[in-house]
Formats: C-alpha cells, sequence, structure tokens
C-alpha cells in the first residue's frame, strides 16, 4: 500500500494546510493512496518532549536570538521524527510538510528504489557554504520537508535518540542537522543512511532562482515567514 | 614559548597558500587561529602545565606518554607548545575536515619529526579510545556536551590529567555551553581533583581553564 502521511502540532498550522496537502496530491499523485493526517495525540509517549522543554529552559538565553534558534537546543520538529519511527503504516510512505507547495506529478516518489528511505539533499549548500557552516549547524545538507521509506526503515533514528536522548537534546536544535551529522556521512565518512532525490526536483525556494523553481515538482519555505506561506503554499493574497 | 621560525614560517605560508586555492572559506579563521588571542590562550596551558610540574602537583611527561587534543582546530600553536614541553606522542581530533587539512599542512615539519596523528571525530557521540593518554586538552568546551558527561563511564589511565578552556562569548554561532566564572566550568567538566582554576581576559572574552583529574 501507498501512503502519504502529515503531522500536524502547536498552533503553527490550521486544518487549512491539510486541507490544501490534501487537495494538491489529488491533483498531482495518480497513484492509488491513502491519506493520513496525524496530530501530536497520535505520536507514542515518550520523554523527548520533556527534555526538548529542560534542554532548552537550561540553556543560557545569550546563547540564542529570537530570530535564530539555533543555538537553543531541544531538537525542535522532534515529532516527526517521533512519527517517522512510530507511523505502523505497512509498505510506501511519503512524508510531507504541511507548508510545500506542489506544482507537477510526483508518481515518481512511489517508484524509488525502496532499499534505503530518501530525503531531499540541499545540493544549494555544497562546497562552501557546507564546509564552513556544518560545526556551527547551519546550512545542513539535508532537508526532511518530504521524506520517502518503507516500513520501519526510519526506526533506527528512533533508536538513536533513545540512545542518546540528553547528547541530542543538548546538542541539537534543528532535526535536520542532527539526521545530517548522524546519519548521512557529507563530511565525516559515515555510510549514508538515505539516498538523495535528483536534483531539482524538490527545491528551496529561498534558494534556487525562478527557472529552477518553475521547473521543479515540489517547492519547500523552510524559515520563511508566515505571510509568504500563506501566500504562496495556501494563495492568499496578503496587502 | 611558540617561536616563530623560518622552518614554522615556510609551513604557515604554505598553509595558507593552500587555504588560498582549495578552502578560501577558512581564510578568516586561519587568521583567528594565529592571532595574539590564540597564542596568549594556548600559552596558558603550557605555562600552567609547566607550574604545576615544578609544584610536583603533576609528572613531566615522559617518552612513551600521549597527548589528546579534543577539538583541536587548526591548532598553529599548541603541538609544538606541548612537543617543547615535553610530549613525543599527540593525537588531535576534530569533527571538521578542513581543519585536519589546515592543521596538517601548519605543522608539516613538526609532523616529519614527532608522532602527531589528526582524526576526524565527533567526541560527544563516537566514544573515542581515552585509556591511552596522560593528558587530555579542550580548549572548545564552549561548543559541547558538559566534558563530566563525555567522561563518564569511560576508561582513563589513572592520573591522567585533564586541560579544559572555556568561553563567554556567548553570541558566537555554535557556542552552546558558555560559562561566566570558572566555577561553573568546574561543575560542566565534573573534575574532582582541581589543580588549578582561573580566567584570563582577551580581547574579546573571557577565557576559563580548569586543570585537573577525575579520582
Amino acid at each position: 500500500m501507498k501512503h502519504v502521511v502529515c503531522l500536524r502540532w502547536g498552533d503553527a498550522y490550521s486544518d487549512e494546510y491539510v486541507d490544501n496537502l490534501k487537495e494538491q496530491l489529488d491533483e498531482h499523485l495518480t497513484v492509488d493512496f491513502q491519506f493520513h493526517s496525524f496530530t501530536e495525540e497520535d505520536l507514542p509517549e515518550s520523554n523527548w518532549a520533556e527534555l526538548s522543554e529542560f534542554y532548552q529552559a537550561i540553556r543560557d538565553p545569550r546563547h540564542y536570538t529570537f530570530d535564530d534558534m539555533r543555538d537553543s537546543g531541544g531538537l525542535s520538529h522532534f515529532r516527526k521524527l517521533q512519527l517517522f519511527g512510530n507511523c505502523d503504516l505497512e509498505g510506501d510512505i511519503v512524508y510531507m510538510d504541511l507548508d510545500v507547495k506542489i506544482q507537477k506529478n510526483i508518481d515518481w516518489l512511489f517508484d524509488l528504489d525502496s532499499a534505503k528511505p530518501w530525503l531531499i539533499k540541499n545540493y544549494w549548500f555544497a562546497g562552501e557554504r557546507f564546509r564552513k557552516n556544518f560545526a556551527v549547524h547551519r546550512s545542513p545538507m539535508i532537508n526532511s520537508s518530504v521524506v520517502k521509506w518503507t516500513g520501519d526503515q526510519m526506526k533506527p533514528i528512533n533508536t538513536f535518540i533513545d540512545t542518546n536522548i540528553d547528547k541530542v537534546m543538548f546538542t541539537y536544535n534543528a532535526i535536520d542537522n542532527f539526521i545530517q551529522d548522524q546519519f548521512c556521512g557529507f563530511h565525516n565518512g559515515k555510510p549514508h543512511m538515505f539516498n538523495y532525490y535528483d536534483k531539482g526536483r524538490i527545491v528551496n525556494f529561498s534558494e534556487v532562482n525562478e527557472t529552477e523553481l518553475e521547473e521543479s515538482d515540489i517547492i519547500t519555505y523552510p524559515g520563511l515567514p508566515v505571510w509568504v506561506k500563506e501566500e504562496h503554499v495556501l494563495g492568499v493574497e496578503n496587502v | 614559548m611558540f617561536e616563530y621560525t623560518p622552518e614554522v614560517a615556510k609551513d604557515w605560508t604554505s598553509a595558507f597558500n593552500r587555504i588560498q586555492n582549495d578552502m578560501p572559506w577558512r581564510t578568516k579563521d586561519w587568521l583567528t587561529s594565529i592571532g595574539p588571542d590564540q597564542l596568549r590562550s594556548k600559552k596558558w596551558i603550557t605555562d600552567t602545565l609547566s607550574s604545576l610540574q615544578e609544584e610536583g602537583r603533576i609528572e613531566a611527561p615522559g617518552e612513551h606518554d600521549w597527548v589528546c587534543q579534543i577539538a583541536a582546530w587548526n591548532n598553529p600553536f599548541l603541538s609544538q607548545m606541548l612537543i617543547d614541553y615535553g610530549y613525543e606522542n599527540i593525537v588531535c581530533m576534530d569533527m571538521d575536515p578542513d581543519a585536519k587539512l589546515i592543521h596538517n599542512a601548519a605543522n608539516k615539519r613538526l609532523r616529519s619529526m614527532h608522532s602527531i596523528e589528526y582524526k576526524t571525530r565527533d567526541v560527544v557521540f563516537e566514544k573515542p579510545d581515552w585509556s591511552q593518554f596522560n593528558l587530555i586538552i579542550n580548549t572548545s568546551c564552549e561548543h559541547m556536551f558538559p566534558m563530566k558527561e563525555v567522561f563518564k563511564n569511560r576508561t582513563i589511565l589513572p592520573g591522567t590529567t585533564f586541560v579544559f578552556q572555556c568561553s563567554n562569548l556567548f553570541s558566537e554561532k555554535g557556542h552552546i555551553m558558555c560559562v561566566d566564572y570558572v566555577e561553573q566550568l568546574i561543575d560542566i567538566t565534573g573534575l574532582t581533583d582541581i589543580y588549578y582554576a582561573n580566567e584570563l581576559l582577551l580581547s574579546k572574552q573571557k577565557r576559563f581553564m580548569v586543570v585537573g583529574t577525575y579520582e
């Protein structure tokens, strides 16, 4: 079976985003699939939320700013990883952030080799930006806005976190930096746990030119303000 | 004291050429790493070790003793200083492969004469084997999970001396464990027998250092 899943927690995204994602999938995904919209109530009980809050609370706030929380710890968006590792669905699963814009047919996502899970590679950071910034947890080479996996392929990440929970929550604020450092070998020679979608298929709105945006199948909007997402993903006209 | 000789100048020039050609984004890093604050904070280490040795608090390094520098970064000064102090066997570790390339170029002559190895390691998550080292130095505690947790339940040689430095430069990117007082550094390192603890005022920050061991 083929599944597309999304996750909504907190108050950052309304149901409108869930409905919008489903509408986009109905238009651009022609294979038979089941759509699942999860909330944090569907996630397994664990101490992750408590420890995330704890490690952010004990971090001296002089380490970060309101606009740049990347040195605050707490592994924000850890709920995505909880979902990936505990989805309890059989077959191929594609996760999508609620703030993605699907532009073209994406049946190819379910044709991908299932030997490894798949992630977006931030090709635009390769070279200088990645090598300059990875140690300070900026410019990660991967993005988890669209993830494809089969069965329990993502479970090792949850096991790793459970085994190293304090280190992970203390060290990382962004899950993409965490996944890159511990499961991808871009700088440390570790085996890559993931395959990466072809360049140009899924792009970051802020990092590519207009032609690349037009030619892409999916656009992601990481770190951008709400009004940008409303305008580009929901089609809201902001004055 | 670190001596800037023609041989050092040759290696540093070569290192800088390599940085400019292959990794120009590291130019500022390199200039910082050879700056006066770096020299002062690294000299502070070997001066303190020498004083502690004179006081009989620690033993002089032996021919077969090993020192490990965690988060060694470009490290243009400290390996030479540790060799002058008496160490012949040095292992540097850092998670950044660029730093290894720069270190190896900047210390080319030194590496040809002494046992200096540079490993790309994330010491927080990878759990290296610490049991061969007589002296372990980390001058980057502000970047990392507390050292008391890194060394908790790990095998170390009896009497291994630890040198930890940390900064109060909270606003720097990647700094996640800065401190305001040396007592805080003692707390996050968990050292149980303190030989030395103090602070040093540098141009943009205060650095703190504690030397001691785990009983």
